[in-house]
């Protein structure tokens, strides 16, 4: 009786253990570990992605800014800063039309045009010569 | 805006006269299921030799809207090992990839903005001369379409595009940022291999970027490459002295490796980064308690 139940038990405990890779994430996450998937998600990685995009960098380009550089100023913005655009981003009205695109690439040019002086436009861009 | 002036500014763009990937794997689709054939047809072509719009049906139709919805259809992609893609919404990104053998899946929508008809098709081509593109649509063979039609459809759907490419392939065209993330999304789901593969060609396209370096890292180490995933790390540290991340993360790897002073000396370093940047300081100073804690214990 208690050889078949500690037989059960071995055998349940397989089966929790089983379960328990079943669940195990493809790469183990390790506590404290910060994942891939956190970094490009950090406000400053958020907005440097956009102002790499062709249609901004083409603007820039148009105006004679180099879009180069328009990234390496936008990276020496603290997260703290860069988290502050992204709120005034949050705050325009949402959708998917053309149109509301079209506002996000206008907020993103002006965004870098403050940063660089040409433009005096968000009161939360401190510009850096 | 006429044809000609459709032709004239992709010329302009520096691309070539025409382009043609052919012949790709077409499929004759059944009512509202274009999604899936053409899901099949960019897959065969990136290397997944067996896939059928029957077989993907279940997993990228929603019957309910008689459609595929395209995050379903990135899904699928991943999930078959093959970097899912979305192009920057321009003509001229769409056609650079065409030019550089990468079939596009795109949405059109046929109808009007009030009352659409959307569609998906493959992209295999394109003639700037003749002013047409080659489109797989549900049927075998490619069809040719009229490039300013083309250009209209397409950008009335919100000009969408997605590629699926085969492991340590890249887009052709992309802003950095944009391309990492789709990587990271592939190592998301599960796809450790096609990931790191990815990585790697991303660093050799950005040498200088300290979030490739950091990705790259990062997915070695995880995968028990220790000692060159750290390599990439500290080369993540070194772009990026400003940042935070690399240095957590060197912190953890030091204290898996035993060497608790450097550890202890890394966490510190990242705490204070972090303040720098303006971040929550919390996750820094957990590493800091959680590789200062075995270093009080096994001094």
């Amino acid at each position: 009786m208690s050889g078949k139940r500690s037989a059960l038990r071995s055998v349940s405990f397989i089966v929790a253990l089983a379960y328990l890779f079943c669940f195990l994430p493809a790469s183990p996450a390790m506590a404290g570990w910060v994942s891939n998937g956190e970094m490009i998600n950090s406000p400053q990685a958020k907005l440097i992605s956009m102002v790499e995009r062709q249609e901004v960098s083409d603007s820039l380009a148009s105006m004679g800014i180099d879009p180069d550089e328009a990234v390496r100023r936008v990276a020496r913005m603290t997260d703290a800063e860069a988290q502050n655009a992204l709120n005034q981003l949050e705050t325009m009205p949402a959708g998917g039309s053309p149109v509301i695109g079209a506002v996000v690439f206008v907020f993103i040019v002006l965004l870098v045009t403050d940063i660089l002086g040409y433009t005096n436009v968000f009161p939360f861009v401190n510009p850096q010569y | 805006m006429g044809c000609a002036a459709v032709s004239t500014e992709l010329s302009d763009e520096g691309l070539t006269q025409t382009a043609n990937i052919s012949p790709l794997y077409g499929f004759n689709q059944r009512e509202n299921q274009c999604g899936p054939a053409s899901l099949a047809t960019i897959l065969r072509w990136s290397g997944v030799p067996d896939a059928t719009p029957e077989a993907l049906l279940p997993t990228v139709y929603t019957p309910a809207k008689e459609g595929s919805f395209l995050h379903d259809i990135a899904g699928e992609i991943r999930a078959h090992g093959r970097l899912a893609h979305k192009i920057e919404p321009k003509l001229a990104a769409l056609f650079r990839e065409v030019e550089s053998g990468h079939p596009v899946l795109v949405l059109e929508n046929r109808g009007l903005s009030f009352s659409p008809l959307y569609h998906y098709s493959v992209l295999a081509g394109y003639d700037l001369t003749e002013e047409t593109v080659t489109l797989y649509q549900g049927e075998e063979t490619p069809a040719k379409e009229d490039l300013d039609t083309f250009s209209r459809t397409w950008a009335r759907s919100g000009s969408q595009g997605l590629l699926a490419l085969p492991p340590g392939e890249l887009p052709a065209d992309g802003g950095e940022g944009d391309i990492l993330t789709s990587i990271i999304e592939l190592e998301g789901a599960g796809q450790t291999g096609a990931a790191l593969a990815g990585y790697k060609a991303f660093i050799r396209r950005f040498p200088k970027s300290w979030r490739g370096h950091f990705s790259l890292g990062g997915a070695l180490y995880l995968s028990g490459e220790s000692a060159d995933g750290v390599k990439h790390l500290k080369a993540a540290a070194h772009l990026a002295p400003d940042r935070p991340e690399p240095l957590n993360n060197l912190a953890l790897a030091a204290h898996g490796d035993g060497r608790l002073e450097d550890a202890v000396r890394y966490a510190d370093e990242a705490i204070s980064k972090a303040r720098a940047q303006g971040l929550d300081l919390k996750p820094y100073q957990d590493t800091l308690k959680e590789v200062g804690g075995a270093f009080e214990v096994e001094p």
